[in-house]
C-alpha cells in the first residue's frame, strides 16, 4: 500500500513539473475509444493527431507544442461528464475537443457554463448543442441545415414525393434530425406518411419495416448509426421494401457502406466531406492522411482534422480558455477540409454540405460526390 | 391473418432457442437449487466460440460442412466453461446458503460480460455474408411468410431443439445417469449414503445445461449479432420460460419456452411499441407466480417444519 | 483531483449510501432478497423530476425540494405496495427473481414512455431514451427569478440526509420493528410460531425500503437536473447489493461504509496507471471479482451484522481479554 503512495505522489508530481516547464499547449480530448462507437472516435482521434503533428512538426504554436490529453468517454453520457471534468478541471486544459455524439455534448453544457473551458465538438449536429452558452462549439454543420438539405434534395432532385422516416429513439442526433428533414420535406411539397422508431441495440427491425412498406412511401430517411444501421439496410432488402434509403453524416463509415450489403447502393446522404472534391485544403489532406496511416479519410477523420484547426486559429489571439473562446467565436472565412468555416455569435457553424450517393466500384461500394449546397 | 402467421411463425423459431437455454437452467435448479445468472453467459460463450472456429476454418468450407461444425464447437465451448464455472465458483459454495449462491452466479455473469468486452472491443461481430453460400449469407435467406421475412435458418431451431429435448429426456427418464440426477434433485444426503457420486453428478448435470446453450448461442450467432451482453436478456427469459413451464421439468421448460417466445411476438402483433416486447416475458412471469406459482407443469412441494 | 469532480464524487457516493440504506432494510435486516431496487431509484428520480418540471414556484426556494421529495417517496411507496402485495408470498429465489422483472420493466417503461412538456418544455414531448431535463435557462420561465436554480443536493445536503436516515434506521433496528424483521430473516415459521405477523412486517419492510429509494432518486434529480432511464438498470441494483454485502448484511453503518468504498474506487482507478494500464477501464471487472471472492472469503462483510460502534466496541473487548490460562494444569 505505501510502496502504491509513493508511486502516485512521484507520478502527480511528474505531471505537474512536466506541464508546467515545457511550454506546452495542453488541450483535452473526449471521444469515445470502447464501446459501439468506437470506430468513430477512432476516426476522429485519427484526424486530429494528424493535425496536431503537423503543427507540432511546423514549430508549433509561437513554440508552444500542443500536448493532446486523451480520455475515453465510452459513448456514455455520464462518462463523458466525468472525462470533461478531469480534462478541464483536473489537467487544466484550455480547451476540449469532443465529445462526437449530440447526446453527450449536450450533457456537457452545464458544465463548461460552470468550469468555462471552450468545448469544440467535430461531430455533434443537434441544434441545441450551442446556443445560449458562450463556452460550446462545433466545427460541423447543425441538424436544421442538414435535415433541410437531405429534404429538399429528396424532393427536389430525386422526385419524391412520399417519406417515411426511421428513427433512433436513444440519439438527440437522430430524433433532431428526422423531425427537421420532416418539417423541410412538407415545407417543400412532399408528404410524411409514417414515422417508426427503434431503440439502440435493436437487431431486429421486421416489426418497423413491414409497417413502413405497407406505407408505401417512396423513400426512407434513416439517419442512425451501427450497428443498428447495416442491419436495417440489410433487413430492409430481406422484407422486400421498395422504398429508397437516404440518410446522414452517420452512414459514411466503412462499416455501413462497405457492410451493409447489396441493398446499399444507389442512396444517397448528406455529408461533410468528399475526397474527390478537388480544393487544394482537401487533396492536401487526403494525400497526408494516406501516408500517415495507410487509410483513406473520411467524414470524421476530416472533422477531426478541421476541430484541431479551428483551434490553432483561436490560439492566435491568445492561449487561456477566455481568449480562445473569443477566438473561436471571431473565426470568419476559414478554409478548412470540410468547407469555409465561418462561426456565428451562437457557436453554430456557417458552412457547405455535400451531397454523396453509393455507387458499385469494382466489388466494393464508395460514397460518390454528387453535389454542394451552400448555406 | 397475414400479419398473425408471421409473428407466430417468429415466436415459435425464438420460442425454441429461449426452450433449449431454459433446458439448462432447469436441469442445473433442479439437481442443486441454484438459479445459475450466468447461464445466459453460455449461451453467449458459446457464440463466440462458434464465431471463433468460422475464422480459423478455411475460406472454401462449404457451408453443409461447417455450420454443423460450428454447431457442434459451440456446444463444446458451452461445456467447458460450464464445468469450469461449476468446479470454480459453484462448488466451493454449495453449502454456504441461497444468498452467497445467488450472489455468486450473479458476479460470475458480469464476470464473462466484462471479458467478453475486452475480447470484443468495439463493434459486435456477425458473420459476413458479402460472398454468396458463405455461412452468412446461407443464414440471411429467407422466405417471407405472412407479409414477413423468415429466416430459412430458423426452421431448423425447432426441430433441433425437440430433437435435444427427448435425447435429454431419455436421459433423465431411462439411464442410470438419469436416475442418479432425480435421486440427486430429490434429496442430496439420501442420495450420497446410497452411493451415488454427488459431484460427479453435479458436475456432468451443468455439462448437459452448457452443450444445450452453447449450441443455442450457435444458432442465433448465425442470424443475428455477436455482442458480450446478448445473452443477459435471452438468459433472463430463459429462466422466466423455466419457471412458467414449472421448474425442475423438462417438458415444463420447453413449454415455457415456446410461450414466451409466443406471447412476446404477439405483443408485437397487437401493434403495441416494440420497446414493450421485453416487458412481456415479465408480466407472464408475475401472473403465472400469482396464479400458479408452480409452474404449468410444475409439482407443488410443501415445506415441512 | 479538482473541485469539481470532489464535489460531483461526494455527492454521488451519498446518494448511493443513501440506496445501500434503503436496500439494507429489506435484504439486510429482513433477509427479503430484492433486487430491482434500481427500480425505485428510478421512480422517485422521474416522480421528483416530472414534479419538478410541472410544478416548481421559484419563491419557495428549497420548499420545491420538498415538493418533490415527498412526490418521490410517495410514488416510490405506491409502488412498492403494488410490488410487495404479489411479493408476500414468493420465497428465496423467486421474490429475487420477481423483484429483478420489476426494476427491468421499470427501465423499459421509462425507455418508451413519453411525457407532455408542459411549460418548460414547450410542444415537444419529454422522456424517452433520453430522459428528461431540467430547464437551463430558468430566467426563460420565471423571468423575475432568472437565477434559480433546482439544483439542491450540494454535497453537504446529500450526507446531511445521510447521517439523518440512517440514525432513523438504526433506531428502527433496536425497536420492534427492526426486532421483528430481523426474527423474519432468521426463520420465517418460527416467526409465525411465535405470532409475529409475517405479512405486515415484510410490507412495511417494502415500503420503507422504496421510500428512501425514492428520496434518494429526488436527490440524484436535484443534483444531476437531468435524468434518463438508462442508468437504472440492474448493474446499478447490483451495484447497491455489493456495497451491503462488503459492509455487512444487516449493518447500517456498514452499508454507508460499503457504499463509500465501492464509490471512492472509480475515482481514485480513474487517476492512477500502471503500466500504461488505466485502471478504470476494468472496474466492472474487478467488481465482479470482488463480489466472487468476498462471497468466498468474507461472507459477513467487514462489519457483518453490527453497526460500527458495536464492532469496535467489540474489537476493544478482544484487545483486553485477559491471557489464557495456560499454567492451571501444570
Amino acid at each position: 500500500m505505501k510502496k502504491l503512495k509513493v508511486l502516485v505522489a512521484v507520478l502527480l508530481i511528474g505531471g505537474i513539473y512536466h506541464s508546467g516547464v515545457c511550454g506546452e499547449i495542453k488541450v483535452g480530448i473526449n471521444l469515445p475509444l470502447s464501446g459501439n462507437l468506437t470506430s468513430y472516435g477512432k476516426a476522429t482521434l485519427d484526424g486530429m493527431k494528424l493535425k496536431a503533428d503537423e503543427i507540432n512538426a511546423a514549430g508549433g504554436i509561437n513554440g508552444n507544442k500542443l500536448l493532446l490529453i486523451i480520455e475515453d468517454n465510452k459513448g456514455d453520457q455520464t462518462e463523458t461528464r466525468n472525462a470533461y471534468k478531469k480534462l478541464a478541471g483536473s489537467d487544466k486544459v484550455v480547451a476540449v475537443l469532443g465529445p462526437i455524439t449530440s447526446t453527450n455534448a449536450i450533457a456537457v453544457r452545464r458544465d463548461a457554463a460552470e468550469i468555462k473551458v471552450p468545448v469544440i465538438s467535430p461531430t455533434a449536429t443537434n441544434d441545441s448543442v450551442t446556443p445560449r452558452n458562450p463556452y460550446m462549439f462545433r466545427a460541423c454543420f447543425n441538424d436544421s441545415f442538414q435535415g433541410k438539405i437531405a429534404a429538399n434534395y429528396a424532393f427536389n432532385e430525386k422526385k419524391f414525393k412520399t417519406a417515411a422516416v426511421l428513427v433512433d429513439m436513444n440519439s438527440d442526433y437522430s430524433k433532431g434530425l428526422c423531425k427537421n428533414f420532416k418539417m423541410a420535406f412538407e415545407a417543400a411539397g412532399g408528404k410524411i406518411v409514417t414515422e417508426e422508431n427503434y431503440q439502440q441495440k435493436d437487431t431486429e427491425f421486421g416489426a418497423q419495416l413491414k409497417k413502413i412498406k405497407g406505407s408505401a412511401a417512396q423513400t426512407l430517411f434513416v439517419p442512425g448509426y451501427p450497428p443498428e444501421l447495416p442491419l436495417i439496410i440489410k433487413q430492409a432488402k430481406v422484407i422486400g421494401l421498395e422504398s429508397k434509403l437516404c440518410g446522414a453524416d452517420g452512414w459514411d463509415q466503412e462499416s455501413v457502406i462497405n457492410g451493409s450489403g447489396p441493398n446499399i447502393e444507389g442512396c444517397f446522404i448528406v455529408g461533410a466531406f468528399s475526397r474527390e472534391d478537388k480544393r487544394p485544403a482537401v487533396q492536401n489532406f487526403v494525400s497526408s492522411f494516406e501516408k500517415t496511416y495507410k487509410a483513406k479519410p473520411g467524414t470524421f477523420e476530416a472533422l477531426g482534422y478541421d476541430t484541431v484547426s479551428m483551434f490553432c486559429e483561436a490560439l492566435k489571439k491568445g492561449t487561456t480558455p477566455e481568449t480562445i473562446k473569443d477566438g473561436l467565436r471571431g473565426i470568419k472565412d476559414f478554409e478548412a477540409v470540410t468547407g469555409k468555416i465561418s462561426v456565428t455569435p451562437d457557436g453554430n457553424v456557417e458552412k457547405n454540405a455535400v451531397i454523396l450517393e453509393i455507387e458499385k466500384d469494382g466489388d466494393k461500394y464508395v460514397a460518390k460526390y454528387k453535389a454542394t449546397v451552400n448555406p | 391473418m397475414d400479419n398473425f402467421l408471421f409473428f407466430l411463425t417468429s415466436g415459435l423459431c425464438i420460442g425454441a432457442v429461449y426452450a433449449l437455454i431454459a433446458l439448462g437452467y432447469t436441469l442445473v435448479y433442479g439437481i442443486i437449487k441454484l438459479i445459475n445468472f450466468a447461464h445466459g453467459e453460455f449461451y453467449m460463450i458459446g457464440a463466440y466460440a462458434g464465431f471463433g472456429i468460422y475464422l480459423v476454418l478455411p475460406s472454401g468450407t462449404p457451408a453443409i460442412l461447417s455450420i454443423p461444425l460450428i454447431i457442434l464447437s459451440s456446444g463444446i465451448a458451452g461445456i467447458i466453461i460450464a464445468v469450469l464455472t461449476e468446479q470454480i465458483a459453484y462448488k466451493p459454495i454449495r453449502k454456504s446458503g441461497r444468498l452467497a449462491a445467488l450472489l455468486t452466479a450473479i458476479g460470475v455473469s458480469f464476470l464473462l460480460q466484462n471479458l467478453a468486452s475486452f475480447i470484443n472491443k468495439a463493434n459486435p461481430l456477425q458473420y459476413p455474408s458479402d460472398k454468396s453460400g458463405s455461412i452468412g449469407e446461407i443464414c440471411q435467406r429467407s422466405i417471407v411468410i405472412g407479409g414477413g421475412g423468415i429466416k430459412i435458418i430458423q426452421f431448423v431451431y425447432i426441430p433441433l431443439t425437440i430433437v435435444l429435448t427427448l435425447i435429454l429426456w431419455h436421459i433423465v427418464m431411462k439411464t442410470n445417469f438419469g436416475r442418479a440426477m432425480r435421486a440427486v434433485s430429490q434429496d442430496p444426503d439420501a442420495a450420497a449414503l446410497m452411493g451415488i457420486d454427488i459431484n460427479s453428478v453435479i458436475r456432468k448435470t451443468f455439462l448437459l445445461g452448457g452443450l444445450m446453450a452453447g449450441i443455442a448461442g450457435a444458432l442465433i450467432g448465425f442470424q443475428s449479432v455477436i455482442e458480450p451482453m446478448m445473452g443477459f436478456m435471452p438468459g433472463l427469459k430463459a429462466f422466466i420460460a423455466a419457471v412458467v413451464g414449472g421448474i425442475g421439468s423438462i417438458p415444463g421448460a420447453v413449454l415455457g419456452g415456446f410461450i414466451i417466445g409466443i406471447v412476446e411476438n404477439m405483443v408485437l402483433f397487437c401493434n403495441i411499441p416494440s420497446g414493450y416486447k421485453d416487458v412481456a416475458a415479465f408480466v407472464v412471469l408475475i401472473l403465472v407466480l400469482l396464479i400458479r406459482p408452480q409452474g404449468i407443469l410444475g409439482s407443488n412441494v410443501r415445506e415441512k417444519v | 483531483m479538482s473541485w469539481f469532480e470532489f464535489n460531483s464524487v461526494l455527492g454521488n457516493i451519498g446518494i448511493f449510501a443513501i440506496l445501500a440504506l434503503s436496500l439494507n432494510v429489506i435484504c439486510g435486516m429482513t433477509g427479503l432478497l430484492q433486487l430491482g431496487q434500481a427500480g425505485f431509484f428510478a421512480i422517485g428520480a422521474y416522480a421528483a423530476g416530472l414534479t419538478s418540471i410541472y410544478f416548481t414556484f421559484p419563491e419557495l426556494g428549497v420548499l420545491n425540494f420538498a415538493i418533490s421529495a415527498s412526490a418521490a417517496m410517495m410514488a416510490a411507496g405506491i409502488f412498492s405496495i403494488i410490488l410487495g402485495i404479489p411479493c408476500l408470498r414468493l420465497k428465496g429465489d423467486y421474490l429475487a427473481i420477481v423483484t429483478l422483472g420489476f426494476g427491468e420493466i421499470t427501465r423499459l417503461v421509462l425507455i418508451n414512455l413519453m411525457f407532455p412538456g408542459g411549460k418548460m418544455h414547450p410542444g415537444e414531448k419529454i422522456g424517452g431514451a433520453t430522459g428528461i431535463k431540467f430547464t437551463e435557462f430558468p430566467g426563460d420561465l420565471w423571468p423575475n427569478s432568472p437565477n434559480y436554480t433546482a439544483e439542491f443536493a450540494s454535497w453537504w445536503f446529500i450526507w446531511i440526509a445521510v447521517i439523518i436516515i440512517c440514525v432513523f434506521l438504526i433506531n428502527i433496528k433496536k425497536s420492534s420493528f427492526g426486532r421483528a424483521m430481523m426474527c423474519i430473516r432468521e426463520d420465517e415459521i418460527a416467526a409465525q410460531a411465535m405470532g409475529i405477523n409475517i405479512s405486515k412486517y415484510k410490507m412495511i419492510a417494502f415500503l420503507l425500503s422504496a421510500v428512501v429509494a425514492g428520496l434518494a432518486g429526488a436527490l440524484f434529480f436535484h443534483k444531476e437536473l437531468s435524468i434518463a432511464p438508462g442508468k437504472f438498470n440492474l448493474i446499478c441494483s447490483i451495484e447497491i447489493l455489493l456495497m451491503i454485502v462488503l459492509g455487512g448484511l444487516g449493518s447500517f453503518s456498514g452499508a454507508v461504509t460499503g457504499a463509500v468504498v465501492l464509490g471512492i474506487t472509480p475515482y481514485i482507478l480513474r487517476h492512477v496507471e500502471i503500466c500504461g494500464y488505466r485502471l478504470g477501464e476494468y472496474q466492472q471487472l474487478m467488481y465482479a471479482v470482488l463480489l466472487i471472492i468476498l462471497i468466498r472469503l468474507a461472507p459477513n462483510g467487514i462489519f457483518g451484522m453490527n453497526e460500527v460502534p458495536v464492532w469496535i466496541g467489540k474489537l476493544l473487548k478482544m484487545k483486553n481479554k485477559p491471557p489464557a490460562k495456560q499454567n492451571e494444569t501444570a
